[in-house]
């Protein structure tokens, strides 16, 4: 399945996730690429929190790819979930796992 | 007062901020961003530039404007701290100390030699005519944060600086749980983090743990919540207005750090502690786990009694609460006086005196029977009593002080010998007779070296050996009774058994055929010219100095003991008595000669029939435990018949109880401790003496050694 995501915001917040729920019920592997990914908000990382206990649940491989745009590391530096810049989806992967 | 008494009031001054400063310097190598580090190093720089000037020390003065533009530069945010930015600090404070100590052509301006020292400061830190401003790598935050900030420039700028020289800024724990229908209402949480983050520093922790899996998941509702910690001179009412308008729908609780500390709260308040009070932990469950080798935290989390995000926040509560109450007791300095230490030793002399001497009046007194003259001389000793223990809490100082002092030698010599070292120190708030702590310098720069040198590895070993590249000596004290451990810790090679053993032989320590225990060997390291590494380095490695150990320990009365785990670290732990004047002590009389054992090793006393001696065995019954005795007649030669009922003292010797046999035990003795002497050095099982009431001389026994001497004997 290959969908585009260009953001993860409050607005189109239901729709991504009807999205990752039908990924993770057809897909055994997930590969969020991050390079489309223009901007997320706090709802969006919210999303990608729940999705990654989800598939941690139901035992799917999720791998995050290509790098955080400038807004998305914003977020993710402005809410203290790092400490430090974080410039690639595959670190931010492995904090979100850690949460 | 003179113009040099002027000067020589200015050079102690001087000395006590250029301390202060490397201290400082250290710190804010570790935390780059602490604002208050920052006014703290450059306050140091901009008095000693002031007062030299005063006093006409154009060369110190001159040298100290242009550091001092350096760091205005930094303060200003035109460059950035860096390991170059702090080690030429520390270089240029070395310099200021090398002309404080030499004041000799202080009215001449600063020479060519640090003039070109300064220009390669400034080459190396980017300082120069334009300043360019250098761009922080964990800076892209702030750099995108101006990007997108919707507040004007100016007023932004006017807050941060309004922070930046205010006079009094506090630290508030700030927990905000914004309702579920936040993002609905069109809130934005992160837009509030940012507007705390403009008051001033801003440590934030998330709690994630409420966002359910993605099937019972409701995207539009808020189920991320904060904890904030602020450190700003910005009212309460300032931070409450940034939540006003989410207040009525959101959980926000605001606290001053401040508030949650008084004179009870220690000084490092334990991690536990801070779990059990916050309910996130039983105080039962908490006690189950203590006293295990291992870090509490790593502990509970591993046994999933506290979640990740419970023990972080539990940490930076530790970190915060611990940063507030040194602002605090630096706040409490203030209020001090500065006096020398040979007064305060002469006082402590004058008060071992009037305790001997109220002994005295107390004996006579007594052959008086004259009541009124007993009671008022009884009065009298209990308030010599009390001006001992104030006179002696005078002289006690934290170890901190000492203890920061090894950061700088760790950082130089790390880099000296290309290795990666991080020195942890823990206790510094324990208290010790400052002779004590005078004499403990060297030897602790003496393990600590050899730790740095012998001990830890270079990183390409470390990797191999599958440890972190940055080793670890961690410094801790403790204290426990009327003694002290002090512990010097390291994550390296430990003891090479074989290595030590082999050297020493070779240098004729020891017979190649000698049966040593590990202990044993550990300890030929501390013999005079020992040393195991084949290279000398300027560290170490010429087989002086870990025999400094070993004296300086005996001139305190403290012991040493070497534990060594093979390619995981080595620990070497001092024993040290609390204070070398006056200690509390049980007298006791063995035919016509007095004694006094230190009390803090007592653990009882009983009376001993010799007629129930069961056979020539030195063995007692004590609390249905049989316990080794030794005879003190025996032991000292004395002449004379055992008596029938003799009394024996039960001491407390490594956790090992052992019976003391004397004629008599007379009763507690203020004991002013006088050294004997370089005579009497060799004397076994005496320590020191002390002058009695009488007039007469007891001689203070060292009860380890008489119990490691009979169990000698025994063997």
């Amino acid at each position: 399945m290959n969908k585009k995501i260009s953001a993860l915001t409050i607005e189109n917040a239901s729709m991504n996730k009807e999205l990752f729920l039908a990924l993770l019920d057809n897909e055994h592997e997930v590969e969020l690429n991050f390079s489309g990914i223009q901007d997320m908000d706090m709802s969006g990382l919210q999303l990608l929190i729940s999705f990654m206990k989800d598939a941690e649940k139901k035992q799917k491989k999720v791998v995050f790819t290509g790098g955080l745009s400038v807004n998305v590391q914003r977020t993710i530096e402005l809410c203290g979930l790092v400490e430090h810049s974080c410039e690639q989806a595959a670190s931010l992967a492995q904090i979100l796992r850690a949460v | 007062m003179n113009e040099d008494q002027f000067i020589e009031t200015f050079k102690e001054e001087a000395l006590e901020l250029l301390g202060n400063l490397e201290a400082a310097l250290l710190d804010l190598e570790e935390s780059p961003q602490d604002k208050e580090l920052l006014s703290a190093v450059f306050r140091v720089m901009h008095t000693i530039k002031g007062s030299a000037a005063m006093f006409g020390l154009e060369k110190i003065s001159g040298f100290a404007h242009e550091v001092e533009s350096i760091l205005s530069a930094l303060r200003d945010g035109k460059i950035t701290v860096s390991k170059e930015l702090i080690g030429h600090t520390l270089l240029a404070r070395d310099h200021i100390l090398g002309m404080l100590e030499a004041l000799s052509g202080a009215a001449d301006p600063v020479p060519d030699s640090l003039l070109q020292f300064l220009e390669e400061f400034k080459l190396a830190v980017g300082f120069g005519a334009d300043s360019p401003k250098q761009v922080v790598k964990e800076g892209s935050a702030a750099d995108i944060e101006s990007e997108r900030d919707e507040a004007p420039a100016h007023t932004r700028e006017a807050r941060k600086n309004s922070v930046q020289h205010s006079e009094k800024s506090e630290t508030w724990q700030i927990v905000f749980k914004p309702g579920p229908e936040m993002f609905r209402r069109g809130g934005n949480p992160l837009g509030l983090i940012q507007e705390l983050r403009s008051f001033g520093e801003l440590v934030v922790i998330p709690v994630f743990s409420d966002i359910p899996p993605l099937t019972e998941f409701e995207p539009e509702e808020c189920r991320t919540s904060w904890f904030l910690y602020l450190t700003t001179s910005v009212s309460e009412n300032e931070i409450r207005d940034v939540f006003i308008f989410v207040e009525d729908y959101s959980s926000i609780k605001i606290v001053c750090l401040e508030n949650l500390i008084d004179e009870n709260t220690p000084v490092h308040k334990k991690l536990g502690e801070i779990l059990v009070d916050s309910g996130k932990l039983e105080r039962s469950t908490l006690e189950k786990y203590l006293g295990s080798q291992r870090k509490i935290g790593e502990i509970l989390v591993e046994e999933k009694l506290v979640s990740h995000t419970d023990l972080k926040v539990a940490l930076e509560e530790q970190k915060q609460l611990q940063k507030v109450q040194k602002a605090k007791v630096a706040a409490t300095d203030m209020s001090t006086i500065r006096v020398k230490s040979e007064k305060l030793d002469l006082l402590m002399g004058l008060v071992g005196e009037l305790v001997t001497v109220h002994a005295r009046i107390l004996e006579t007194s007594k052959n008086t029977h004259n009541e009124e003259l007993i009671s008022v001389v009884e009065q009298f000793g209990r308030l010599t009593d009390d001006l001992r223990s104030n006179t002696m809490s005078i002289r006690m100082v934290p170890i901190g002080t000492t203890f920061s002092s090894f950061k700088r030698l760790v950082r130089d010599l790390s880099v000296e010998l290309g290795k990666k070292v991080e020195l942890e120190t823990d206790g510094g708030e324990t208290e010790l007779d400052k002779t004590v702590i005078e004499k403990l310098n060297d030897p602790l720069i003496h393990i600590i070296r050899n730790s740095l040198d012998h001990g830890i590895e270079v990183p390409v070993i470390r990797k191999e050996r599958n440890k972190p590249e940055c080793g670890i000596i961690r410094l801790s004290a403790l204290q426990t009774g009327a003694s002290v451990y002090i512990t010097i810790e390291d994550d390296g090679n430990g003891l090479d058994k074989d290595a030590i053993f082999r050297k020493a032989v070779r240098n004729g320590l020891i017979q190649s055929d000698d049966v040593l225990t590990d202990e044993e060997i550990y300890r030929l390291i501390f013999a005079a010219g020992f040393s195991t590494k084949e290279t000398v380095s300027s560290v170490s490695g010429r087989g002086v100095g870990m025999d400094v150990v070993n004296r300086q320990m005996e001139m305190i009365n403290g012991t040493v003991s070497i534990e060594s785990r093979p390619l995981k670290g080595s620990t070497i732990t001092l024993k040290i008595p609390l204070t070398l004047a006056i200690i509390d002590g049980l007298l006791v009389r063995i035919q016509g000669s007095y004694f006094v054992v230190p009390l803090s090793v007592v653990v009882g006393c009983m009376e001993f029939a010799q007629s129930k001696q069961v056979n020539d065995h030195n063995i007692v019954i004590f609390h249905d435990k049989q316990l080794p005795f030794v005879n003190m007649r025996e032991f000292f030669d004395l002449p004379g018949e055992r008596q029938a009922i003799e009394q024996i003292v039960i001491v407390n010797i490594k956790d090992q109880h052992v019976g003391i046999l004397v004629d008599q035990v007379i009763g507690g003795n203020q004991t002013v401790i006088k050294p004997l002497g370089k005579l009497f050095k060799q004397a076994e099982g005496v320590s020191s003496g002390t002058i009695l009431g009488d007039g007469s001389v007891a001689l203070i026994l060292d009860v380890e050694q008489i119990v490691d001497f009979a169990e000698k004997d025994e063997a």
